[in-house]
């Protein structure tokens, strides 16, 4: 089962006290397609290298279903070039049945989950991650992504462009669009199943911020 | 007497040194980055 992402007037994405919260609702009798609604943010601007940072807090722990991200895609994917071709930055991924726990990851043509070859931190201890808010960010320049929690020296995950980079093992030196939300089941979030008792569920996020190095800017 | 400067100064001085200077690179370049102010969304 899958969530349906509804326009701003359901109420799934609200903003108060300087912080927008996306929340998942149980609308149905549940465990069916259509049961559940959430929300998908996309940002309007693209950026190319910079510092990404986000700091957000994902839903307490309820139990199993639940899938929230912050993740970004080539814009170039609103230009007719497929996915993985355009390019995927998971900046944060968290699925509520392995708790505690928070992935980092990039995706492109060579290498993508669809064929297992993705480039990922895997899950990663974050005990915290239910109950705090938490910095997720990425570091990003001409030859390298490194992903990071909370401070820029606390890097989880460094991607350096192959040496024989091209279109398909490196795509991230194009512009690449934001994305917030929150997925109910799906093909990973989904894997054990959604508790319908965890409804409603709110993703908050306080910010999201976008520094560039001079040579970066436009 | 035993020449400790040769044998554990160097040593650990060169350590220091390297440990701050990669520390410093990182965060100094980052701090010099300018925040985008204009619209995201």
């Amino acid at each position: 089962m899958t969530q349906n992402y509804t326009p701003l007037e359901y109420g799934n994405s609200t903003i108060s006290n300087g912080q927008l919260h996306i929340t998942a609702k149980l609308e149905g009798e549940g465990q069916n397609v259509g049961d559940y609604t959430s929300s998908r943010l996309n940002s309007q601007k693209s950026f190319t290298y910079g510092r990404m940072e986000i700091r957000a807090k994902i839903p307490d722990y309820a139990g199993k279903g639940l899938w929230p991200a912050i993740w970004m895609l080539g814009e170039n994917i609103r230009h007719g070039e497929g996915w993985p071709d355009s390019g995927e930055i998971d900046i944060m991924e968290y699925v509520s049945y392995n708790p505690d726990s928070v992935v980092v990851s990039i995706h492109s043509l060579a290498n993508n989950h669809k064929d297992k070859t993705q480039i990922s931190s895997g899950f990663t201890a974050l005990p915290t991650i239910e109950e705090e808010f938490h910095n997720y960010g990425i570091l990003w320049e001409e030859e390298s992504l490194k992903f990071y929690i909370d401070d820029i020296d606390n890097i989880l995950l460094t991607f350096n462009r192959p040496e024989d980079y091209n279109r398909e093992n490196w795509p991230f030196d194009k512009p690449h669009f934001f994305l917030l939300n929150m997925a109910v089941g799906g093909d990973w979030g989904g894997v054990e199943g959604v508790d319908d008792s965890i409804f409603p569920a709110t993703f908050d996020i306080d910010y999201v911020r976008v520094w560039q190095l001079e040579n970066h800017q436009k | 007497m035993k020449n400790y400067f040769n044998s554990f100064a160097l040593p650990l001085l060169a350590i220091l040194f390297f440990s701050c200077a990669q520390t410093e690179s990182t965060t100094s370049k980052w701090d010099d980055a300018e925040l985008y102010t204009s619209g995201i969304w």
